[in-house]
């Protein structure tokens, strides 16, 4: 075989050794900044503008604005950043920050505000006008955002973030689409998107919007946003599992019994009933939040921590959870809606009276399903999911439970030990807990479960950012992986789907069936105990 | 547990003690037996079922603090105060009078703050307040392996002046996981110092730590800054002097501590993976020296100025590099609020930027210091290379 260059003679190893003996040669040298490693902040995202969609709107106002003014304040953005607020409403440059600045002061994480951060954040903002549905809008922007390159250097870099409803997703997309704004320019000048969750309001619907999101961005492009990925104990889960030794060769079907998924809200709906009356639990935190947690949970470890392997170890999870059928739906999931009742020592409403609720509303505040994971590693390990409102407390938690010891040891006459727990905290008090047994001190050998705990705010003084903040700046320096990818949003749709068809297909349910105040239904207790398990008490 | 300034405010148990021996027993005694930990807890109300709120020892780490008199003792401990957490046990230790005959005298005292988790349970901290007088005060490492607790990171805070050619130190060094210093507290031009503590540790495994190191993160932050800027960054390989200017005070000749400065082309000599070719030489108060990136000589200068401010603090840093006729100049000062990076490239200013950033009070420092715990990214190649440039 030939192949080495001429004057190589040849392209054997020997060949190309000699030839290349006495040549120097230049190492190649990285382009990340060596002076950042070690310190606080080892990266910074390139010169860039933020283009905020819905800029008047609840999300920008509550999250949006104040992470990326934390992100300022921490000196976490360039120094050439711009932030371009679009939106249907009459305002100007001025009114738009009076009306952020404001908001700040309600929703900032960092109490008091920094005014002479805020000075210089503000001075970067400005506002465009401008309908969804209008191609001389986009243009207008377009033109507007080539004037700030110029005058402040962000170098073509922008980030579209859609903080508007699920509805105007498409036509946002086309308008970019159609002002050329979609374009990376040849000098390094980057576009980006961010979407908001829902992704869809089922297969059909993410498969379409996903698609017309494909006609004007490559995926490469698309941020999908589902903020729980970036809260910090659930980044910890992937450090939990692959950057310890000893918990990865038990993460196996032989020693665990089962998993349990817990997203427990005291909340009602809050004032947004017309939002849930569309959406209800399995859509707004089955499909995305609980599945999201289940595949940080069961996928395989990664070859590398990059944006594309991560996601397709979590989509190979979504791919091997069983589907249900309609007619094994009932079986394995369990829906609620909460009546009235106390929490807190406070007397609360039902669901159905809630404002902008249906007095006759059948959708679901509470879900309970039970799933399997057809693959080497979890076959016949049940994962048992729920989430719900007006449950008796705000707990987000995964629980591992160990499989019995094989033989009753230390106690003939008595109970075995109770079997390991392994739980991740996610909010609050965020940690880790390990339960284990212990002899209780004495001439006897009694056995009883004690408690290993972790906790966040002990071992570690420095406060976490908020989970925008975190998901902002990866958007920001084009890591990808703490975001949802198109087939992932697809593989979670189709275990949910069967779920909703289900249910419109069958028979009209008896809600409420729980009151405000209890953890739910008694059939999602049902869903446990028939199997000889019972929910964590939390 | 995170036990906070306020929160610290209950003691809940003192005593004395008059030997090692006896202090240990007595902490161990009082943390192993159940009538002895419901003591600790007496503060606390029983719950609604009647049973007494367990009280834990937080499991952080042991501090030492080394001072050399009871004042600053006091003010680290005032310090220890205003962190967000705190050691499980902390011994401060005063060593006195040298040449009298020796003696051990420990005050006990157990502060404890019921945690936010709602079920009563209280996290203790130990705090040790031990007076050391004669060859005892000289044997500070019989004293300390004894009174720290099993399986918990040993930090070393010496708030005094270091003798590297100390065997008490030397022996003590073995015994801890890491050493607190201020190196610019250091007698004479520090660096010797430094360098011979930094030959000592390398010996015992003990990881560095240096409050005057700690500090310049805002200047290295700034400097870093400059250099993500697209018209700048393509002169970070291509410096030719790194000059830091420094306070001598009211003399330009009297000899200044310069570890500060010299920490500043420590980082940026090892970030830049140069080789150290011409160690630090002082010339009447301006010293110099060379590194070598590549193949590409780099001069270095500390200069000494005038000024009313501390002497041995930086004042500037000033970076020239020279790149395909473009020449850029930047310099990086600071004042108590902010940090102020300035680039031009042949005279053109191409980079102005102002970081917010204060000067870090002693006790942000410390809880930096203890949040470090066993990992420090960065400290290992800076000492390596300020080593290798006092020479």
């Amino acid at each position: 075989m030939k192949s080495g260059k001429a004057g190589e003679g040849g392209g054997t190893i020997r060949n190309l050794r000699i030839a290349r003996a006495g040549k120097k040669v230049t190492p190649k040298r990285s382009k990340a900044n060596p002076l950042r490693s070690g310190l606080r902040i080892e990266r910074v995202p390139d010169p860039n503008v933020v283009v905020l969609f819905g800029a008047t709107g609840d999300l920008a106002h509550r999250k949006v604005v104040p992470a990326l003014y934390h992100l300022w304040a921490g000196d976490l953005l360039p120094e050439k950043f711009a932030l371009v607020c679009f939106g249907r409403r009459d305002a100007t440059d001025a009114t738009m920050r009076t009306d952020l600045r404001a908001s700040l002061e309600k929703h900032a994480r960092v109490k008091p505000i920094d005014e002479a951060r805020w000075s210089e954040c503000a001075a970067r903002i400005s506002y465009v006008k401008g309908a969804f549905d209008d191609p001389e809008s986009y243009a207008a922007l377009s033109r507007h955002l080539d004037a700030i390159d110029a005058s402040v250097g962000t170098g073509g870099n922008r980030l579209f973030y859609l903080a508007t409803p699920a509805s105007s997703f498409p036509e946002i997309i086309r308008g970019l689409g159609a002002a050329g704004l979609d374009h990376e320019t040849g000098e390094g000048g980057w576009r980006r998107v961010v979407i908001e969750k829902p992704f869809g309001r089922d297969l059909d619907s993410a498969v379409k919007l996903n698609r017309e999101v494909g006609k004007v961005f490559r995926e490469s492009q698309v941020y999908r946003i589902d903020h729980y990925l970036g809260k910090e104990t659930v980044r910890n889960i992937l450090i939990f599992r692959f950057g310890n030794l000893i918990f990865e060769p038990i993460w196996h079907r032989r020693y665990i019994d089962h998993i349990q998924i817990t997203v427990a809200e005291s909340i009602g709906v809050e004032g947004r009933g017309a939002f849930y009356e569309e959406t209800g639990a399995l859509r707004d935190i089955l499909q995305n939040h609980l599945l999201q947690l289940l595949t940080l949970v069961a996928m395989e470890p990664p070859a590398t921590l990059d944006a594309e392997a991560l996601r397709d170890e979590k989509v190979k999870v979504l791919r091997a959870v069983r589907l249900l059928s309609t007619d094994t739906v009932d079986e394995h999931v369990v829906r609620g809606q909460y009546g009235p009742g106390w929490i807190g020592a406070t007397e609360v409403a039902g669901y159905r009276s809630e404002p902008e609720v249906d007095a006759a509303s059948e959708t679901e505040t509470f879900v309970a399903a039970r799933f399997e994971i057809d693959d080497w590693r979890w076959a016949g390990v049940p994962f048992y999911l729920r989430a719900g409102k007006r449950l008796p407390k705000r707990a987000t938690e995964i629980a591992i439970q160990f499989k019995d010891v094989p033989q009753r040891l230390f106690s003939p006459t008595g109970d075995t030990p109770e079997p390991n727990m392994l739980v991740i905290r996610i909010q609050p008090d965020e940690g880790i807990l390990m339960r284990f047994a212990a002899k209780v001190p004495g001439l006897g050998t009694d056995v009883r479960p004690v408690n290993m705990d972790f906790a966040y705010g002990s071992a570690f003084s420095v406060e976490s950012p908020d989970a925008y903040e975190t998901l902002i700046l990866d958007a920001l320096l084009g890591d990808a992986s703490l975001f949802t990818r198109a087939d992932e949003v697809e593989a979670a749709w189709r275990i949910v789907d069967p779920i909703m068809e289900s249910w419109l297909a069958g028979a009209e349910p008896a809600l409420p069936n729980y009151a405000a105040g209890t953890w739910g239904p008694d059939a999602a207790d049902a869903l446990l105990t028939r199997e000889g398990r019972r929910w964590r008490r939390l | 547990m995170n036990l906070s300034a306020a929160e610290l405010s209950t003691l809940r148990w003192k005593s004395t003690a008059h030997s090692v021996a006896e202090a240990d027993a007595l902490l161990a005694r009082l943390w192993s037996s159940t009538e002895s930990r419901q003591q600790i807890s007496a503060n606390t109300s029983p719950d609604d079922n009647g049973a007494t709120p367990l009280a834990v020892r937080t499991g952080v780490m042991n501090l030492v603090v080394v001072a050399p008199g009871e004042e600053r003792a006091v003010g680290a401990a005032s310090s220890l105060t205003s962190l967000p957490r705190n050691p499980s046990r902390t011994l401060f230790i005063v060593p006195r009078d040298p040449e009298g005959p020796p003696t051990f005298q420990a005050r006990l005292e157990i502060f404890c703050a019921v945690t936010p988790r709602g079920d009563g349970t209280s996290a203790c901290t130990e705090l040790l307040w031990i007076d050391a007088s004669g060859e005892a005060g000289r044997h500070l490492s019989s004293m300390v392996p004894q009174l720290s607790l099993h399986d918990l990171p040993t930090l070393l805070w010496w708030d005094h002046t270091v003798d590297p050619t100390s065997r008490d130190l030397k022996e003590l060094l073995r015994g801890v996981d890491r050493i607190l210093i201020n190196g610019a507290d250091q007698q004479g031009v520090g660096v010797e110092v430094v360098r011979d503590l930094i030959t000592l540790s390398n010996a015992s495994g003990t990881a560095i730590s240096d409050f005057s190191l700690i500090r310049q993160a805002r200047w290295r932050d700034a400097v870093a800054s400059a250099f993500d800027e697209p018209e700048v960054a393509p002169y970070l390989h291509a410096i030719t002097k790194i000059r830091a200017t420094y306070s001598a005070g009211s003399s330009i000749t009297a000899p200044a501590n310069v570890v500060k400065p010299t920490y500043h082309l420590a980082w940026l000599a090892s970030r830049l993976n140069a080789r150290v070719t011409a160690p630090l030489e002082n010339h009447a108060g301006t010293w110099s020296g060379a590194i070598d990136e590549e193949g590409r000589r780099i001069a270095l200068t500390l200069e000494p100025v005038l000024d009313a401010g501390r002497s041995g603090t930086t004042l500037a840093l000033h970076i020239t590099a020279e790149r395909r006729g473009g020449v850029l100049e930047l310099s990086v000062r600071a004042d108590g609020a902010s940090t102020h990076v300035r680039a031009s490239i042949n005279g053109t200013p191409v980079h102005e930027r102002t970081l917010r950033a204060k000067r870090a009070t002693d006790a942000e420092l410390l809880s930096q210091a203890l949040e470090l715990g066993e990992v420090d990214p960065l400290s290992p190649s800076i000492l390596r290379t300020f080593a290798q440039l006092v020479g």
